[in-house]
C-alpha cells in the first residue's frame, strides 16, 4: 500500500518534471522536521515523514514552488490523520446511501454493536474482513453477544460493528479490523511457517487469511455461528481505510460468484476476478457475443451441473481423471458432460484455450449478476 | 440419554449437488461411531448437521428423543473438537476452557470446578496457566479437548482432530481420545479420512463414498466381510489384492480362472456363488496381503490355491516384508515374515488363504457374501 505523500509527490514530479529520489532514515537522526526543506550536498531535500525524506536532484526553484509542495503536502497530511472513526463511519454512510440505505436516524442505526473505533489509531496496520453468516437467520441478542465475546477474544479492538442487510450484502454481516501490528491485537498470537515462495507482503496476507479461517472456526466452536469471511488489501494508515473496506467488499463479491466459495476469500488472490468484476457492460457484451460465436450466436448459459463440471476441470489443470476424482465422477460421466458441453458451446474444455474462454465467460456473468 | 438417530438424512446445495444421500444410522448412548472415507464423501457435511451447523434438506435427525432439526446449535447439547484445535492465542489454557462456559453465563465457581476437572482428566492441571504458543501440538489438541469437555455435553463431534499431528503423537492421542470415552461414558461420533484410525478407535465404523453409507459395522465385521469392493480396497493397509477373472464350473467344482491362474475354490462357497449367479462371469477374486502365504504348510493345504509369482520389489517394514509380485500379468501385495530371505527379480510360490478370500460381482463390485454371512 502507497504512503500517504506519496500521491501528491508524484503528481507535482509529474507537473514540474521533479522526480526526487525516496531516501529512508532512522527515526532519531537529527533532521529538520516533516514538511520542510534543506540542502544535502547541493540539493534539495524535503522530510516526508520519521522514516522518509525525498532527495531532488534537480533545482526545485523559486522558493514559492518549495513552499507550495510543503502546504500540498501538509494537506495530504491532514487529510490521512483523520481518526479512524471519522473514516470508517463516513465511508460507511456513503457506501449506505449508494446502495439506498442511508438511515435518517444516525451512524449507529445503520452500524450496530460498535466497537471502540478511536481505539483503530492504536493499531493502524491491518486487514478488514467482512464476515458474512452461510444461513440467512437473524442473529438472536444471545448470539450477537456471544459471536462479538468471540471476534473480540481473536481480533481485539478491530471488531467494528454488525452491518444490517442491504442490497449489496444480503445478510447480516460482520465488519472487523484484523490488526497485524501490536503485541495484544496482533494476528501472531499463533505462529505459522512463514511462506519463502512469495514476497513478505503477499505471505502476510496469507497469515491473515488463515488466522481469519481460524476465526471462522472459533465461531462455529463458541458461538455455532457458521459464516464465511473476504478480507481486503492491506491498510497502513486511516486514508486508507476506505480502499482497505472496499477491496474487502470486492473479495466478497468475488466469493459470491463462486459456485463453490472457499471459506475466506483474500482480495490479493483474485486478481482475474477483480479484473472481470471492472469491465463495462458493453466489454462484457461484446466478450459475450464474441464466445457465442461458435454456437451460432446464442448467448452461453451453462447449466449448474455443466459449471460445475468446468470448473473441476480448471482445478484439474484439465486433467479429466483429477477432475473427475476432484468432482466424484465416473471418469465416463465427467467425459459425457465434457462432450455436452462441447455440443451446446463449441469449445472443448479439455483444450486450454477453450477452457479458459468459458471459464471467463463464467466470470463475465457472475459479475453481470445483481449485486 | 444421547441416542443420536439419522432417518432418511440428505444434504443439497443450491446447485442440486447432494452431498448426502439418504443417510440412515441409529447410533447409540455412549457410542463411539467413526465415519470414515475419503474427502468429499459426505462425512464431515454429516457431522456438520448433526452439530447444526448445516442445515438439513430433508430427513429427521434425533438426539435423544428430542427431533432436532430446527433446534439451534446451541441448543443442542453437543460439544465440537476441530481439526485445528480453535483455541484462543491471547488466553491462558484455563481461560480458553473456561471462555465457552463463561459466554453461557456459567457461575465462576462452577467454571473453575468444570476446568479443574476436565484439567485432570487430562492430565494438563500443570498447563493451566500457558498459553497455546508455548505449548506442543499434542498440548494443544488436549485443551481443544479439554474445552468440548468442560461443557458436560450428551454428544461430542470431532472433525478429524487428530490430522495436525505427526504420526507418532496421532498414535499416541488415539489412545488417550479411547481412555476419554471410556472415563466420561459420552456418545461420540469421530470423522476421519484415516482408516487406521477408524479401525482402532471405533465401536462402529461407517464407511462413507459419494455422500452414501456403504457399510456401518463393528470394525471386524468391515474388515473381514467387506460388502464392496470400495470398502473391501479402502480398509486395510496395504489394501486389499483384486484379481479379476472368471468362475468357472467343472465336475462339480468352481474354478477362479484368471491368465496363469486355476484356483479352486472350497466347496462351502458354492451355494452362495450359485445363488448369486455369478458362475460363468466375470468376477473379482479379493485377498489381503497377510493373506497370502509362502510357508510350507500353506503351500501343501492349498496346493490348488497356489500362484506362481515375480517378485518386483520388496519393502522392509522391520518385523515384516511387503513383496510387489506380479502373477499372470496382475500385480498383488504379499504381507509375509521378515524372517524369510527373498530378492527381486526371483520367483516365489504363494498360497491364497481360500477360507479368507472374498468374491466380487465384476459389475456391480458387490461381494457375494460366504453362506454363513446370507
Amino acid at each position: 500500500m502507497s504512503r500517504w505523500w506519496e500521491g501528491a509527490l508524484r503528481r507535482w514530479g509529474d507537473a514540474l518534471r521533479l522526480h526526487p529520489e525516496v531516501v529512508q532514515v532512522q527515526d532519531d537522526e537529527a533532521l529538520p522536521r516533516v514538511g520542510e526543506w534543506w540542502r544535502e550536498q547541493g540539493n534539495w531535500c524535503l522530510r516526508l515523514d520519521q522514516q522518509h525524506y525525498a532527495l531532488f536532484h534537480a533545482e526545485v526553484e523559486p522558493e514559492s514552488v518549495r513552499q507550495a509542495l510543503s502546504w500540498t503536502l501538509q494537506l495530504s497530511r491532514q487529510a490521512s490523520h483523520r481518526s479512524w472513526k471519522d473514516v470508517v463511519l463516513n465511508w460507511f454512510q456513503e457506501y449506505l446511501t449508494a446502495v439506498g440505505m442511508a438511515h435518517e436516524a444516525g451512524e449507529r442505526a445503520v452500524m450496530t454493536g460498535i466497537g471502540d473505533l478511536s481505539a483503530l489509531a492504536a493499531m493502524p496496520q491491518g486487514y478488514f474482513v467482512w464476515i458474512h453468516p452461510i444461513r440467512q437467520e437473524l442473529p438472536t441478542v444471545e448470539s450477537e453477544r456471544a459471536v462479538e465475546e468471540v471476534v473480540r477474544a481473536i481480533a481485539g479492538k478491530g471488531w467494528l460493528g454488525w452491518v444490517p442487510p442491504s442490497p449489496s450484502i444480503p445478510s447480516y454481516t460482520l465488519l472487523v479490523y484484523y490488526s497485524v501490528d501490536g503485541a495484544e491485537e496482533s494476528v501472531h498470537g499463533l505462529e505459522t511457517e512463514p511462506n519463502m515462495d512469495v514476497s513478505p507482503e503477499y505471505a502476510e496476507a496469507l497469515r491473515v487469511k488463515e488466522h481469519v479461517s481460524s476465526l471462522l472456526t472459533q465461531l462455529e466452536a463458541d458461538a455455532f455461528y457458521t459464516a464465511r469471511a473476504a478480507v481486503g488489501c492491506k491498510v497502513t494508515a486511516p486514508a486508507e481505510a476506505v480502499a482497505g473496506m472496499q477491496t474487502a467488499l470486492a473479495a466478497w463479491r468475488v466469493q459470491s460468484m463462486a459456485s463453490h466459495p472457499g471459506r475466506v476469500c483474500l482480495w490479493a488472490e483474485t486478481p482475474v476476478e477483480q479484473l472481470l468484476l471492472q469491465l463495462s457492460s458493453e466489454s462484457r457484451r461484446t466478450f459475450r457475443q464474441m464466445v457465442g460465436l461458435r454456437s451460432r450466436g446464442r448467448d452461453i448459459q451453462l447449466t449448474p451441473e455443466l459449471r460445475e463440471t468446468l470448473e473441476g476441470i480448471v482445478a484439474a489443470n484439465l486433467n479429466v481423471s483429477e477432475a473427475a476424482r476432484l468432482l466424484y465422477l465416473h471418469r465416463n460421466t465427467l467425459l459425457h458432460r465434457i462432450e455436452r458441453i462441447r455440443e451446446q458451446t463449441g469449445y472443448d474444455v479439455r483444450n486450454f484455450k477453450d477452457a479458459m474462454v468459458l471459464w471467463l465467460l463464467q466470470g463475465v456473468q457472475g459479475a453481470e449478476r445483481p449485486e | 440419554m444421547a441416542r443420536v438417530t439419522l432417518q432418511h438424512i440428505w444434504k443439497k446445495y443450491t446447485n442440486d449437488v447432494a452431498a448426502v444421500k439418504d443417510f440412515n444410522l441409529d447410533i447409540e448412548d455412549k457410542e463411539f461411531v467413526v465415519f470414515v472415507g475419503p474427502s468429499g464423501c459426505g462425512k464431515t457435511t454429516t457431522l456438520r448437521m448433526i452439530a447444526g451447523l448445516e442445515d438439513i434438506t430433508s430427513g429427521d435427525l434425533y438426539i435423544g428423543d428430542r427431533r432436532v432439526n430446527d433446534v439451534a446449535p446451541k441448543d443442542r447439547d453437543i460439544a465440537m473438537v476441530f481439526q485445528n484445535y480453535a483455541l484462543y492465542p491471547h488466553m491462558s489454557v484455563y481461560q480458553n476452557m473456561a471462555f465457552g462456559l463463561k459466554l453461557r453465563k456459567v457461575p465462576k465457581p462452577e467454571i473453575d470446578q468444570r476446568v479443574r476437572q476436565a484439567a485432570k482428566i487430562l492430565d494438563i492441571e500443570h498447563l493451566l496457566d500457558r498459553k497455546p504458543k508455548a505449548l506442543s501440538g499434542g498440548q494443544r489438541q488436549r485443551v481443544a479437548l479439554g474445552r468440548a469437555i468442560v461443557r458436560e455435553p450428551q454428544v461430542f463431534l470431532m472433525d478429524e482432530p487428530l490430522s495436525n499431528l505427526d504420526a507418532k503423537l496421532r498414535v499416541q492421542m488415539r489412545a488417550e481420545i479411547r481412555k476419554l470415552h471410556q472415563s466420561i461414558q459420552t456418545t461420540f461420533i469421530y470423522v476421519t479420512h484415516d482408516q487406521t484410525e477408524a479401525m482402532t478407535m471405533g465401536d462402529r465404523i461407517v464407511v462413507m463414498r459419494d455422500g452414501v453409507i456403504q457399510q456401518a459395522d463393528t470394525p471386524q465385521q468391515v474388515y473381514n466381510h467387506p460388502v464392496n469392493m470400495f470398502v473391501a480396497g479402502f480398509i486395510g493397509s496395504p489394501a486389499m489384492n483384486f484379481l479379476r477373472g472368471e468362475l468357472a464350473e467343472e465336475s462339480g467344482s468352481i474354478f477362479f480362472r484368471a491368465p496363469e491362474m486355476s484356483i479352486k475354490l472350497p466347496k462351502g462357497r458354492y451355494p452362495s456363488l450359485r445363488n448369486a449367479g455369478v458362475v460363468g462371469k466375470s468376477v473379482v477374486l479379493g485377498i489381503r496381503p497377510e493373506d497370502l502365504h509362502n510357508d510350507e504348510v500353506f503351500l501343501t493345504t492349498y496346493p490348488d490355491a497356489t500362484l506362481r509369482t515375480n517378485v518386483e520389489v520388496v519393502e522392509h517394514m522391520g518385523s515384516e516384508l511387503y513383496l510387489h509380485v506380479t502373477a499372470g500379468g496382475q500385480t498383488l501385495v504379499a504381507r509375509v515374515s521378515a524372517r524369510f530371505d527373498v530378492k527381486p527379480g526371483t520367483s516365489l510360490p504363494l498360497a491364497l488363504d481360500l477360507n479368507k478370500v472374498h468374491v466380487f460381482d465384476a459389475e456391480t463390485e458387490q461381494a457375494i457374501p460366504h453362506a454363513a454371512q446370507e
